[in-house]
């Protein structure tokens, strides 16, 4: 068990899938690049950056959230997730190797869009950043994704649910816009999501914000806590074994 | 000393909403072989076996597997099991043999004992010629014994199959048979499921009985057919009311035949004077079918 298990889970239900299936990979991304079309065709060049920031956040945080509709769907459809309970694996292990899945599917809209991302940042260590970043998103939306899995009922709350869980993560919060547009009443509760702070270590990276020392320490801070709190759910608080 | 396979002590099952699953069930299975859990649809089969299977909580009582508490000692359960869900499917786009092998791999098999396995257990339940096909477009009984494969290619010590034949076509069922008779004889211990009851008195060695979440019955074959007093059944076509049949023995109404369960002698004098009536009548020793049906209507 372990790692080696994460990796074959996800080469047998993302990259086998893929190969086989590539209807899977344009969906994950199209709703990003439409995104990103749309800005650029109503706001113009000048909104690229932000949308270019945002489209690649979204790829990560829809790569999370289709974590859920697939457990519920492996889970209450076609039962194969007791094999996976009943066995050494661990809910951790099994959320990582669906989540490893979802992000194969994700893989070529990521790369197309760091391409530009790389090139617009300042440096390395920005580049760097801004994959350490969207990893750690990853991993808390899957996370999260995971532990509200384990309660849905059906298949088709499960994709309704995941569909509300990406809006909260990818429109509330400030990813596709400045978070000054966001109006005073509803920033504390945009400062809540964690995409917000994963939007604005990207940004500051592609210099389109300019934040101070305090304000990154304490993104990066809300973004860790998130990975602990979302990993504490997985381990202890999902309902692997059912009640 | 023998080994105990399962051990239920007051196991009971209530589902949010209050049904009662399972009520107060305790037996045990000891030694290796082939177990089975029989009953009717909604009887608690598959709560019992999600239960001892780690998958589901009991809402009381206790369940040993192995010698190991499912609820505290799970990681240990687990390393020694391998489930097969009921009415499970397959991913679409991957094939028998991808099902197989990376769920060894998953397991922590290596690749050379995955791929070994899971070519062993293919080739025994028929599905070498279909290994490459995609699931999507393998039939329903060729996607069950996929199921049945992937369990089997673990060689765990206890296979929890649940409803290992449903929807199979009797050669299909015949064949896992076979191949659960082998691996009982090779790698270990078979707790299955079923209400097919030809299946569960060709296979077992040890039989528990639920109805409506109790055990109504428990023992081997032959044990539960002596606790049906009457050894023989006369099954008795038309020409006779049941009114007239209640003193030869105890009657069950099947379809259009009135199965009259009795001794030798008067099963004797029954077929004479159907005989003489020129009714359509046959007899036989009582097979599981009676007794289940004689356990589980009781009362009704």
């Amino acid at each position: 068990m372990g790692i080696m298990s994460v990796l074959i889970l996800g080469y047998m239900y993302g990259f086998l899938w893929l190969r086989r299936n590539l209807l899977s990979m344009v969906w994950l991304f199209s709703t990003p690049f439409t995104i990103l079309f749309l800005f650029y065709t109503i706001i113009g060049e000048k909104a690229l950056p932000t949308a270019f920031v945002g489209s690649y956040l979204m790829i990560f945080v829809g790569a999370g959230v289709s974590v859920m509709g697939d457990i519920v769907w492996i889970k209450r459809e076609i039962k194969l997730q007791d094999i996976f309970v009943a066995s050494p694996l661990s809910a951790l292990e099994y959320m990582a190797g669906i989540a490893l899945a979802e992000l194969f599917f994700s893989s070529p809209g990521i790369i197309i869009l760091l391409i530009p991302l790389a090139i617009m940042s300042s440096s390395l260590i920005a580049i760097i950043t801004i994959i350490v970043v969207s990893i750690v998103t990853w991993i808390i939306v899957s996370a999260i994704s995971f532990y509200i899995s384990t309660f849905v009922p059906n298949a088709r709350n499960g994709w309704q649910i995941s569909s509300i869980l990406s809006l909260i993560l990818t429109i509330l919060p400030p990813i596709f816009y400045p978070i000054e547009v966001v109006p005073e009443i509803l920033k504390p509760l945009a400062y809540l999501i964690p995409t917000t702070h994963s939007a604005q270590i990207l940004k500051q990276c592609m210099n389109l914000v300019s934040l101070g020392f305090n304000e990154i320490l304490m993104s990066w801070t809300y973004l860790i806590l998130s990975l602990l709190f979302s990993i504490f759910l997985t381990v202890k608080m999902a309902r692997w074994r059912e009640i | 000393m023998t080994l105990e396979i399962l051990k239920a002590v007051e196991l009971t099952k209530t589902y949010k909403g209050g049904v009662k699953a399972l009520d107060n069930v305790s037996f045990e299975f000891k030694g290796q072989g082939v177990f089975t859990i029989l009953g009717r649809n909604g009887a608690g089969k598959t709560t019992f076996l999600r239960i001892i299977g780690t998958q589901l909580l009991p809402s009381r009582g206790r369940a040993y597997v192995l010698g190991y508490d499912v609820v505290k000692e799970s990681k240990n359960v687990r390393k020694n099991i391998t489930v097969m869900p009921q009415e499970g499917s397959t991913l679409p786009p991957l094939t028998p043999w991808d099902h197989v092998y990376y769920t060894l791999r998953i397991r922590g098999f290596s690749k050379e004992e995955a791929r070994e396995n899971a070519l062993e257990a293919l080739s025994a339940l028929e599905l070498l010629e279909y290994k490459d096909v995609h699931a999507d477009q393998l039939s329903g009984g060729l996607r069950q014994r996929t199921l049945v494969a992937m369990a089997m290619a673990t060689k765990s010590k206890l296979l929890l199959l649940d409803e290992p034949t449903l929807g199979l076509d009797p050669l299909s069922r015949r064949n896992i048979w076979k191949v659960i008779r082998e691996y009982c004889r090779k790698y270990g211990s078979i707790i299955l499921t079923t209400h097919y009851l030809d299946e569960a008195e060709v296979l077992s060695d040890d039989i528990v009985i639920l109805n409506n979440g109790n055990v109504i019955a428990k023992g081997s074959v032959e044990q539960l057919k002596s606790e049906v007093k009457e050894k023989i059944k006369v099954e008795i076509y038309n020409g006779f009311t049941e009114e007239e049949l209640r003193s030869y023995g105890r009657i069950v109404v099947v379809g259009d035949r009135k199965r009259v369960l009795t001794d030798e002698r008067t099963a004797q004098e029954l077929v004479n004077m159907s005989i003489k009536r020129g009714v359509r009548v046959q007899t036989s020793p009582i097979t599981l079918d009676d007794v289940f049906v004689d356990l589980a209507t009781e009362g009704e």
